[in-house]
């Protein structure tokens, strides 16, 4: 079962589910990929809350903070129509 | 009577940290033997107050010298890294409260973050034995002055870790029938070592293509080593009738915290590291992670410092055996999540109380 997170803005979506539960080691390629991803942007905005530590998220969830394009690079088959997300982070801006 | 080699040279420390600072452990199965590249050997010296030099007595020389302190023991420890005894150094360089999770198997994971601002800067002390024939010394009271874990190329990565203490110190050292070989260390021979870090781009691992030339990460506490305070506890040793109490600190605490860190790149056709520089882009979860044999699964035995969020501080240009080479530099930065700017690792199979 799939621990509490801040989802309530977010579709439900059925299908694949990424364990960030297990430790780094036990994680193949592109769950290890997302989970450094949804780190970065919940380190550089500043928001706990999106960690995955910890937690098993959906594909939905994962697209949702990361963006389809980080979740792309992660190795993730992305479905079309997927908006980035906003940028909190200033380096972000300026990048 | 017997004389030794430096190498000869024997050093201890307490498996745990002291229950209370300057409160020594005295036990056999308390400590564990530590190989060092550098042999370490101690004679405790001391602060005297003279009246060389003073007027009045009619030449500069001294009439009367008094005993005051005992100087801070330093001690330093080189060698290549291991997840068993330079991995509890590695946490008490930090000092957070170790949590033991089961990874799989019998690999066990220790994490430690900083200890946090508001946990007061005693860091957690260890007693350490050192004995070289007739210098013969248990210290109490050591805490790890820096910690810094290095790796060139593939070779064995190396871990440099300084100890200083408070003075207070026994000999001889008293603990019977101390083992005589370090404990079973497994080879983390630099081959499977995790180095990358996560940017707007994803994870960066610096192992893949070119790979990297070296790195380096290091804990510096800045001990407070002149902390002095009318009332401190005081050695006892009598010699040839003669009585004298030197004192010693009651307290090491430790001063800011520097963390120094850098990774040497092969200078390639792209210049992204020195955009990222350039617009201040912020870097996350930065891992040196030296590995090794597997312990379960794919859970490998290692020890490892994280940055959880850090900025890239200078490149510099450089070479490496005549291949042009970038230097980055990184600034650790304070994370709220774990109070701190840098946690450390370490996984092996003891399952807890490793710390």
């Amino acid at each position: 079962m799939a621990d509490e997170i801040k989802t309530a803005e977010l579709p439900k979506v059925e299908g694949k589910t990424f364990n960030f539960k297990q430790p780094t080691e036990l994680m193949d390629p592109v769950t290890y990929g997302l989970y450094y991803a949804i780190r970065y942007v919940a380190l550089t905005g500043s928001d706990p809350a999106k960690l995955p530590d910890g937690k098993i998220m959906t594909e939905a969830q994962v697209v949702e903070i990361v963006g389809p394009a980080k979740a792309k690079a992660a190795g993730l088959v992305v479905p079309p129509g997927m908006k980035e997300p906003k940028k909190t982070d200033v380096a972000d801006k300026e990048a | 009577m017997a004389t030794f080699l430096l190498n000869d040279a024997a050093l201890w420390v307490s498996k745990l940290p002291e229950t209370a600072f300057n409160t020594g452990y005295t036990l056999t199965a308390e400590f564990e033997k530590v190989r060092s590249n550098q042999p370490v050997t101690l004679l405790p010296n001391y602060d005297f107050t003279t009246d060389a030099g003073k007027p009045g007595n009619g030449h500069e020389f001294a009439t009367q010298r008094c005993l005051t302190f005992t100087q801070p023991p330093a001690i330093a420890i080189q060698d290549e890294v291991n997840n068993e005894m330079l991995g509890r150094l590695l946490l008490r360089s930090l000092g957070g409260t170790v949590t033991p999770l089961l990874v799989s198997g019998t690999a066990y994971k220790h994490t430690a973050p900083m200890l946090p601002v508001a946990s007061g800067r005693q860091l957690p002390s260890s007693t350490v034995i050192t004995q070289l024939g007739a210098a013969d010394f248990r210290l109490d009271g050591m805490v790890v002055e820096r910690f810094k874990i290095s790796q060139t190329r593939a070779d064995a990565p190396q871990v440099e870790c300084d100890l200083v203490g408070s003075g207070k110190f026994i000999t001889p050292n008293g603990v019977a029938s101390l083992s005589t070989t370090p404990s079973v260390i497994s080879c983390l021979d630099g081959n499977f070592t995790i180095l990358q870090w996560t940017d707007a781009g994803g994870a960066r691992d610096f192992t893949a293509g070119e790979g990297f030339r070296n790195f380096s990460v290091e804990i510096v506490n800045n001990h407070k080593l002149n902390d002095r305070l009318a009332g401190d506890p005081t050695n006892t040793l009598t010699y040839e009738t003669v009585t004298v109490n030197p004192a010693y600190q009651r307290r090491l605490i430790r001063g800011s915290r520097v963390v120094n860190a850098s990774i040497t790149i092969p200078l390639n056709s792209t210049k992204v590291e020195w955009e990222k520089y350039t617009i201040g882009q912020q870097l996350t979860d930065v891992i040196f992670k030296p590995r090794g044999p597997i312990i379960s699964g794919a859970v490998r035995a290692s020890i490892a410092y994280f940055i959880p969020k850090a900025k890239i501080a200078s490149m510099t240009t450089g070479e490496d055996d005549g291949d042009a080479t970038v230097t980055i530099t990184l600034d650790a930065m304070y994370d709220s999540t774990s109070l701190g700017a840098v946690t450390g690792e370490v996984v092996n199979t003891t399952t807890t109380n490793f710390k």
